[in-house]
């Protein structure tokens, strides 16, 4: 059985023609929420950079990641001192920073291969300063938050003759 | 009239697209970053009605960008969106 990767466009497009073709289709679609390290502020182009720019600095793309002020990460309920590493170069793949994010998997079978498109959709930073206790204080502190991505951006819109069934998991069989 | 679907990859400038909405009465409802095909992308949601487009715009450091159009929308919407996209 041969497996196919396709990028956004692909994928719609060959779903559309498969249709208009005739044929019928069932989508199957995994919705996970993920926070496993993987992405980290050092490996964000500087666009996406910039939202994290009030609470870390770095020398550029793919450099150590440092806290410039010290911040509560409120998700993961962990306190960065000034100056702590948040993603280290020499450690790319597994940042201490992690941004959460949904990952997301569309795929279909049809003669025997499987066609399948994933991606991932990152959480957006919400920076505020607010007035926390810390170490048996009362101080003006940022907070760092991340807010859930809009549902729309989890979806794709496909033609209405393709079914989508939700599944857990995609399990391949050779 | 049917709603359809219709998925593009053009090297048309980004401005040029958004342009193109805005004079069609579409407006931007949200942005995301994802991440796809290794690369980063700001998927851009627009809405009008019950018609609903997708730009997704690369940030990465590549060369060429080529914005992905994806289009749920009306026959009309499809063709005017098309003409700046060729």
């Amino acid at each position: 059985m041969n497996i196919y990767e396709c990028n956004e466009n692909q994928f719609i497009e060959n779903v559309r023609r498969l249709i208009e073709a005739g044929n019928k289709l069932i989508i199957n679609r995994t919705i996970s929420l993920q926070d496993d390290n993987r992405y980290g502020l050092s490996i964000l182009p500087e666009k996406e950079f910039i939202k994290y720019s009030n609470i870390s600095y770095r020398k550029g793309y793919k450099h150590t990641s440092y806290a410039k002020v010290p911040f509560l990460d409120e998700f993961h309920k962990r306190l960065y001192n000034k100056d702590e590493t948040l993603h280290s170069a020499s450690n790319l793949s597994l940042a201490r920073l992690s941004i959460p994010y949904y990952k997301i998997e569309y795929s279909f079978n049809i003669w025997g291969s499987t066609y399948i498109y994933t991606f991932d959709v990152l959480f957006d930073p919400e920076i505020v300063i607010e007035k926390r206790r810390v170490m048996n204080k009362d101080i003006l502190i940022h907070v760092l938050r991340f807010k859930n991505p809009n549902e729309a951006m989890l979806n794709l819109r496909l033609p209405n003759e393709a079914i989508i069934l939700d599944v857990k998991k995609l399990t391949r069989v050779f | 009239m049917q709603l359809k679907v219709k998925s593009i990859a053009s090297f048309t400038s980004i401005e040029q697209i958004k342009s193109r909405l805005s004079e069609l009465g579409f407006s931007l409802l949200c942005i995301n970053t994802i991440i796809s095909d290794g690369k980063f992308w700001h998927k851009m949601l627009y809405t009008k009605g019950e018609e609903i487009i997708y730009i997704s715009e690369e940030i990465g450091h590549a060369y060429l960008k080529d914005p992905i159009v994806t289009i749920y929308g009306y026959d009309k919407t499809i063709d005017k969106i098309t003409e700046v996209l060729f």
